[in-house]
């Protein structure tokens, strides 16, 4: 049985050592941290959980190939992200055969392409206020490139060391991102601010 | 005056309105998806199942696009002086197994001076063959006089019925060696039977058998140069071979 105080690294050895409880919590740990992450990332909750869901198979099923030279958690949003870049991929291609895509102009202002909101009614926990969706909009229209350091750094709170990590970015171009992403986040939310 | 806001202001701005947007949860039923999920055996790399697609359809495209052309090129493209009588129709599956028959039957041999080559059969093969139907004044221009019959290619719609030539080819065949310039067909050189007919050079073809020129005129191979049309300084000649 896992305690609670275990590091990640701990929980990592039990788990690759048989443990499923070890890796229930880390499931549980992490569950919400990168739900909310891809959820700020692709501004859809379902394909946020669905994706938070592959994200810790994938690391179940890598546990043995993982090292722990560097920090579970750059480990685990980096799986996160690349599985969300390769949605945000999936998107311009579904954008590609519906015909907003024909009118689409430059790369700064495309409004991607978005399948219908699944989420069901009742799911009265994603009622957001009016500015909430104005600025999840806003944060959406921004290219992956400066969406992704963006949510790591503001959303989520991130180092600026950690989001390099996790991007595999040098810092200088890290923050780079983030500030001209800031600056494109102003202009979208000039209202706002 | 106009106040500047700092940049560090504006940052702080965002951050405090991204870091004041609402956290999601993970719904209940997140570990049992994740459990059911490792139940279900280690994923795919994501590798979409029509993947494969993304070459093979520019692949395919590029391939029937080519076919096309190629098809064309015997077919219709570029023959408005030459049209093959169109092939008799055949239900296909007699088609086939003529083709069949056709493919298996060992070569005949060939008769000395008739053609020289298996090229020229084809060809000889489709006059042949076109002088059995009907329309045949569509193919009266390159009628041989010996004809003769060729099940072969007669009944075999999947092959090519004819090989073409550019005009400069069966101009050739008579000893005129010439060259467009533009859309006019100018005589360089000229010897052999056109020079004694008297087409010289510097003459400006106009016409072969009739048939107007142009420099995307061609004829079937081996067609017989029977007249060409010449202008000589101004002047109009029809030479008759």
């Amino acid at each position: 049985m896992s305690e609670p105080t275990l590091s990640d690294h701990e929980l990592i050895a039990a788990a690759k050592a048989g443990d499923e409880d070890a890796f229930a919590e880390i499931v549980s740990r992490y569950k919400n941290p990168i739900t909310n992450f891809l959820y700020r990332f692709l501004n859809d909750y379902e394909e946020a959980v669905d994706l938070a869901q592959e994200t810790f198979v994938r690391v179940y099923f890598a546990l043995d190939r993982y090292h722990t030279d560097f920090a579970f958690s750059t480990y685990i949003y980096r799986i996160a992200t690349n599985l969300a870049i390769s949605e945000i991929r999936r998107r311009k291609r579904r954008s590609l055969l519906s015909l907003t895509g024909l009118f689409q102009s430059s790369d700064e202002e495309t409004v991607e392409f978005q399948p219908p909101d699944k989420r069901s009614l009742q799911d009265v926990n994603l009622e957001e206020d009016e500015r909430s969706k104005v600025v999840a909009k806003a944060i959406e229209t921004l290219p992956p490139k400066y969406r992704l350091p963006i949510v790591l750094r503001d959303v989520e709170g991130k180092s600026y060391e950690e989001v390099a990590a996790i991007l595999e970015l040098g810092l200088g171009t890290t923050k780079s991102r983030i500030n001209r992403g800031r600056g494109l986040l102003k202009e979208k939310l000039r209202d706002h601010i | 005056m106009r106040e500047k806001i700092p940049n560090k202001e504006n940052d702080e701005s965002i951050t405090n309105l991204l870091g004041g947007l609402r956290r999601v949860e993970a719904p209940e039923n997140f570990e049992f998806g994740v459990k059911a999920r490792i139940a279900n055996g280690e994923p795919k790399e994501a590798v979409s199942p029509f993947g494969f697609l993304k070459i093979a359809v520019p692949t395919a495209a590029l391939a029937g696009l080519a076919a096309f052309l190629y098809m064309s090129g015997f077919m219709f493209g570029g023959i408005p002086s030459v049209q093959v009588a169109e092939q008799p129709t055949k239900p296909a599956v007699i088609a086939a197994q003529d083709t069949l028959r056709a493919e298996t039957r060992p070569e005949e041999p060939k008769e000395p001076g008739a053609v020289s080559n298996e090229r020229n059969t084809q060809i000889a093969s489709a006059r042949t063959g076109a002088s059995n139907n009907k329309s045949r004044s569509a193919v009266d221009s390159v009628k041989q006089p010996n004809g003769g019959g060729s099940i072969d290619q007669t009944l075999n719609p999947l092959r090519p019925i004819r090989r073409v030539v550019p005009v400069q080819r069966v101009l050739e065949s008579a000893g005129i060696s010439a060259e467009f310039q533009g859309e006019r067909c100018v005589a360089n050189s000229v010897s052999g039977p056109a020079e004694r007919l008297g087409v010289k050079g510097g003459d400006i073809i106009l016409t072969v058998n009739d048939v107007p020129i142009k420099s995307s005129t061609t004829f079937e191979d081996g067609v017989e140069l029977k007249s060409v049309r010449v202008n000589r300084v101004g002047r109009n000649l029809k030479l008759n071979f």
